[in-house]
């Protein structure tokens, strides 16, 4: 027994009518835009703060900065989309990094006496798989043995963490940029070219975000996964095959943390056992300020790459005008909680319906 | 036929009797669906008051109103005579007003004291009382008379028995009014006689109970005023005296709304679906079956309709069949290709298709919209190699929004914005998109309106006119009788009988076993005591249970302390009786072997049931030392006259209890596999009518005894010692179904333990013309 209600409210009429349609109003706007304009307000405010902020070089090396946490957040996206969480990504990341500087490194065969030093192309392969591997125990983790997502990618950060301390033993690689006579430079591209001017980095997020895009709104895959995230019994009986989902949706975040980890190792020529650590949490924030819901079945990949966005702008703009780095923290917290009062308040009127 | 067991007459007239809480002209709306339209309802004193009604008339509601749950739209509560508002669940328990949901609200991971007091805790000087809280506990037991301990938690108690904490937990807060919800739904017959036990003293209180029930023969023998509720409204008061099991029936389902009737003017096609064997286990691998060995075959074109009570097995055998649960034994064949191992989306791509029962929880997807719930199990048919194409899903959605005739504002719109009735279309547009051969729908008329239920019915009916097969599950009786060609009544994961679209309502109601076996029995043959005991789906002889159940009754006889003579037949049935009874003294019993005993088969030892009881309990035996047939009338007189014989038989006659077996008299009845009689004696008893046998004497299936030269020579108690006697018999099995009715028939039995495939079996032969599947 359903209360048959529609959300109309009366148009503000006039300009804003036509651009958002009839029965728009100002709050509602503000609510469904709110990314855009947190991140205009951003813009606009420490514009007014820095002489230095509102330059095209500077949004450009804020972007640099935002790309490592925008392709976190794609992949935490695809898995919060799905019901989940990713609390490895982070771990992932260093991992990751970590892993290509000890192939980047030479990879020692004691047995044949022999030291492999694989191309770029392999190492780059051979991360994104190992990448793909720790997000598919993930999702075996949660779809089959029906471990908690938090709990599972719990498990995973700490393990993974483990696994590049001991790599490493503590220490960092260094030796990245790679030997011509070996065959294997290049690494460096990624973290330091550009193309027009734009970082590589800032590139790549682009990539992954617009596959990410169509992957949601125009293949099979996409329409599973918002209905299983949605109401997965309800997706599981319209013949949704809900388990492979899941499972994938968890390595495609692994790979996404597989290519952040490449691209900030790249960027440093280095690559340590602790990078990435509480990275996870920044990218959870940026899915949500985003506007995507986390209960899963509502998020766009427009929202949290704006999301993103919202965060690293602000925080390079806190650093800009001088702001002491606690402040960071106090703020970036605030902005979380504000942006999940927001989303219950769009979405909790909705899930009273029906 | 005697009166019923539970026999609680009013001796007031009921318009004498206070009332304590009422509603007058109770109206309750949600937007534009009037729940209840102007209902009068009176809980009187001290009395039960049962509120009767399909799904959806609105006994929830009214309940949720006076529990405090909802406020009604108009009209007004009255409690002692004075208006009242009832603003929350917490004002109503402390206006003295409890309910006990078919769903029990007790904290199973905590024990009983702590959830009586939830929330209202004792508190003492060092924090919770926790002394103070278990000796009020102990009291409210004794007041129930039960033997709960405190400290048990929860989960570790019996279904009837937590309900039983419920009801101390409402005591607990000096409830007057305790509406019941569904309270036997999922009880155990044993357990369905303290409860109303329980409900007779909380009357005798002054404790005025509300009652709601589907089992309506049983709601008959405790009630003392009925109410039904039609779609909102009050059709039918009247206090117990004048009403009868049709009455209810009649009022409750009344004239109809016409749903449509089964399409004609065409053939059925191939058969579509198989099912063999069926199986599907409970959940919780506690080893029963929910769905038990259940066939059944469908055609192209043919609507099948299956009813059934909750519990009954409808929904697991609707979603083993799509896939959701496995099957623990048996097959399913979509166009005779076996369905083993397929997913739900390769049944849906083969043809078959499922509408859940619950649409909320598992037909849509609140997130996405009308039209992205529509396309959902079609997306392989709008992808074209690794993208999806607008216009192909555009061009499905607006196609099922036609056929399906779902009023919306576009397919752009949120699913929660249409009503429940279009919901429920969109839910089955979803499914009809895919183009199936065969279509499942749990309940789907289930909370929605009346208009939009017939259209779904007309869509239904369509589709089966274009060669669909469709298969629907119904808890509403007048649904079998719309668009069905053919009904099926589930109960207890079995078909229990097939009817055909001329059936009536009482008749598939009967089927459903919302008629009590044990009733029946007990009024049918006039017993005093009748146990009917699950049998565990064992088809031959369920000697398990009936041995479990005949020995935990003797237990209680023996323990009782008020017999002091025990008669005792013999056979397989009673010895597994006298085996499963646990060890008791019982020094001052005596018991004794009520027929001839001599047999010439050496192994199997008639005596066996006597000592047997003897040992276990301590008590004395005598046997009958004579052999069971004598060679002729003389002799047997003879043998009679022995000391030990006349002794025995001395001892019968004193027997404050007779428990005997019955058996058959083919060629495999014990009696003759035991060698006390010889098959060609038992075939002349057979020749001359003889149906059942106990004690040694024979009845015809009128339950008249059989005399025969044969008979006269066997050495047993004469008849006239038997009559007016108090005679228990423990027997059951197929076999001996029509021994079993012939014994009954004879009016001697006070008591009959027997499983439940057997009772059932006695109690549709009395029934005319029941199509058995």
């Amino acid at each position: 027994m359903t209360d048959v209600t529609t959300n109309k409210k009366q148009g503000s009429g006039g300009l804003i009518a036509s651009i958002f349609g009839e029965n728009a109003n100002l709050v509602q706007i503000l609510l469904e835009g709110r990314a855009f304009f947190a991140l205009i307000a951003i813009i606009i405010i420490f514009s007014i703060l820095s002489p230095n902020y509102a330059t095209v070089s500077n949004f450009l090396i804020m972007a640099n900065h935002v790309a490592i946490f925008g392709l976190l957040s794609v992949g935490m996206m695809l898995v919060i989309l799905n019901g989940g969480i990713d609390l490895s990504v982070g771990s992932v990341l260093g991992l990751t990094g970590v892993f290509a500087g000890f192939l980047m490194q030479g990879v020692e065969l004691e047995a044949a006496g022999v030291i492999l030093y694989p191309p770029v192309w392999a190492v780059v392969v051979l991360t994104l798989g190992l990448g793909a591997f720790v997000g598919a125990v993930n999702g075996v983790l949660v779809a089959y043995f029906r471990v908690p997502a938090f709990v599972a990618t719990l498990g995973s950060l700490y393990v993974a963490r483990g696994v590049a301390l001991l790599m490493t033993n503590g220490l960092t690689f260094n030796n990245l940029s790679g030997n011509e006579s070996l065959g294997n430079t290049g690494f460096d591209w990624l973290g330091f070219n550009r193309i027009g001017g734009v970082p590589i980095g800032v590139i790549i997020l682009a990539v992954v975000a617009i596959a990410a895009g169509l992957l949601l709104s125009r293949t099979a895959f996409g329409r599973w996964l918002y209905s299983s995230g949605g109401n997965e019994r309800a997706a599981e009986l319209s013949g949704v095959p809900v388990k492979k989902v899941q499972i994938t949706v968890y390595v495609l975040s692994g790979m996404c943390a597989a290519i952040a980890g490449l691209v900030l190792s790249s960027q440093l020529t280095s690559a340590g056992p602790t990078a990435g650590t509480t990275y996870e949490l920044t990218a959870i924030a940026a899915v949500v300020v985003g506007g995507a819901s986390l209960m899963g079945g509502r998020g766009t990949v427009r929202g949290t790459l704006l999301g993103a966005f919202v965060i690293g702008f602000l925080s390079d703009g806190l650093v800009i005008i001088g702001v002491s780095s606690y402040w960071q923290t106090v703020f970036t917290g605030a902005v979380i909680v504000l942006a999940v009062m927001l989303n219950s308040i769009q979405y909790g009127g909705k899930a009273k319906k029906g | 036929m005697k009166l019923p067991v539970h026999d609680e007459t009013p001796t007031t007239t009921p318009d004498k009797v206070e009332v304590v809480l009422a509603a007058r002209d109770v109206t309750k709306s949600f937007g534009a669906v009037h729940a209840l339209k102007g209902v009068n309802f009176d809980v009187h004193r001290g009395q039960v008051t049962t509120l009767f009604g399909e799904n959806g008339a609105g006994k929830s509601t009214l309940m949720k109103i006076l529990s405090g749950v909802h406020m009604p739209t108009t009209g007004e509560l009255m409690l002692d005579g004075a208006p009242v508002e009832i603003r929350s669940t917490v004002e109503a328990r402390e206006l003295g007003i409890s309910i006990i949901h078919q769903e029990l609200s007790l904290a199973p991971n905590m024990n009983v004291r702590d959830n009586i007091f939830l929330g209202r805790e004792i508190m003492g000087p060092r924090g919770v009382n926790f002394a103070e809280e278990e000796r009020q506990c102990r009291i409210l037991m004794e007041e129930l008379e039960e033997d709960i301990d405190p400290l048990t938690p929860v989960e570790d108690l019996r279904l009837g028995q937590q309900q039983i904490v419920e009801i101390a937990r409402a005591l607990s807060v000096n409830s007057r009014i305790l509406i019941m919800d569904e309270p036997t739904s999922a009880l155990s017959a044993a357990e369905v006689d303290v409860l109303f036990k329980v409900i007779h003293d909380l009357k005798a209180r002054g404790v005025s109970i509300v009652y709601i029930s589907h089992h309506l023969e049983e709601a008959l023998t405790i009630t003392d005023h009925a109410v039904v509720l039609r779609d909102g409204v009050m059709t039918a008061y009247a206090p117990r005296a004048e009403i009868d099991l049709e009455w209810i029936v009649r009022n409750m389902v009344g004239e109809n709304f016409d749903l449509g009737s089964p399409p004609t003017g065409y053939d059925f096609g191939d058969t579509a679906l198989s099912i063999e064997g069926l199986s599907v286990p409970a959940p919780g691998g506690s080893g029963y079956s929910v769905v038990d060995r259940l066939s059944l075959n469908l055609r192209q074109g043919e609507i099948v309709c299956i009813y059934g009570l909750m519990g009954a097995g409808r929904t697991e055998l609707m979603e083993c069949v799509a896939g959701r649960l496995p099957a623990s034994g048996g097959t399913v064949r979509l166009h005779g290709r076996d369905l083993a191992g397929m997913t739900i989306a390769q049944r849906i791509e083969a043809g078959l298709v499922l509408t859940p029962e619950d649409r909320q929880r598992d037909g849509l997807v609140q997130t996405m919209t009308v039209g992205q719930n529509l396309s959902l199990a079609s997306i392989g048919a709008f992808t074209r190699r690794l993208l999806t194409s607008k216009a192909d899903e555009q061009e499905i959605i607006e196609r099922s929004i036609r056929e399906v005739t779902i009023k919306t504002d576009g397919g752009g719109a949120a699913i929660g914005s249409l009503s429940g009735g279009n919901q429920q279309k969109v839910v089955i547009g979803k499914m009809l998109a895919t183009k199936p051969s065969v279509v499942l729908l749990d309940e789907p008329s289930r909370g929605i309106d009346i208009g939009a239920k017939a259209e779904v019915f007309r869509l239904l009916s369509e589709g089966a006119k274009d060669g669909l097969a469709v298969v629907y599950s119904t808890s509403e009786v007048s649904e079998c009788l719309s668009i069905a060609h053919r009904i099926i009544v589930m109960h207890k994961g079995k078909i229990s009988a097939t009817f055909g679209p001329d059936a009536t309502k009482e008749q598939i109601m009967a089927a459903s076993g919302e008629v009590d076996l044990q009733q029946s029995l007990t009024v049918a043959f006039g017993l005093d005591h009748c146990e009917v005991v699950t049998d565990l789906h064992q088809e031959d002889l369920a000697l398990g249970p009936l041995g479990a159940a005949g020995g935990s009754f003797l237990a209680s006889v023996i323990a009782k302390g008020k017999v002091g003579v025990i008669g005792v037949g013999h056979g397989r049935t009673l010895l597994s009786c006298v085996e499963n009874l646990p060890p008791q003294s019982a020094p001052n019993l005596r018991v004794v072997s009520l027929m001839g005993a001599l047999t010439t088969g050496a192994d199997m030892n008639p005596h066996a049931v006597v000592t047997r009881l003897a040992d276990k309990t301590g008590a004395e035996a005598a046997s009958m030392p004579v052999p069971f047939i004598a060679n002729s009338t003389a002799d047997r007189d003879v043998l009679l006259g022995q000391k030990a014989a006349q002794r025995a038989a001395d001892l019968a006659a004193q027997a404050d209890l007779m428990i005997v077996g019955i058996g058959t008299t083919g060629a495999q009845a014990e009696l003759v596999t035991t060698g006390m009689i010889e098959q060609a004696e038992m075939a002349g008893i057979a020749e001359a009518g003889g149906v059942g046998e106990m004690l040694g004497h024979f009845f015809d299936k009128r339950g008249k005894p059989v005399g025969s030269e044969i008979t006269d020579r066997i050495l047993t108690q004469p008849l006239d010692r038997l009559k007016g006697r108090r005679i228990v018999a423990v027997a059951g099995g197929e076999i001996k179904i029509h021994a079993i009715k012939a014994v009954l028939e004879s009016g001697l039995l006070g008591g009959l333990i027997i499983d439940e495939h057997t009772a059932r079996a006695i109690v549709d032969m009395d029934k005319p013309d029941t199509a058995q599947h």
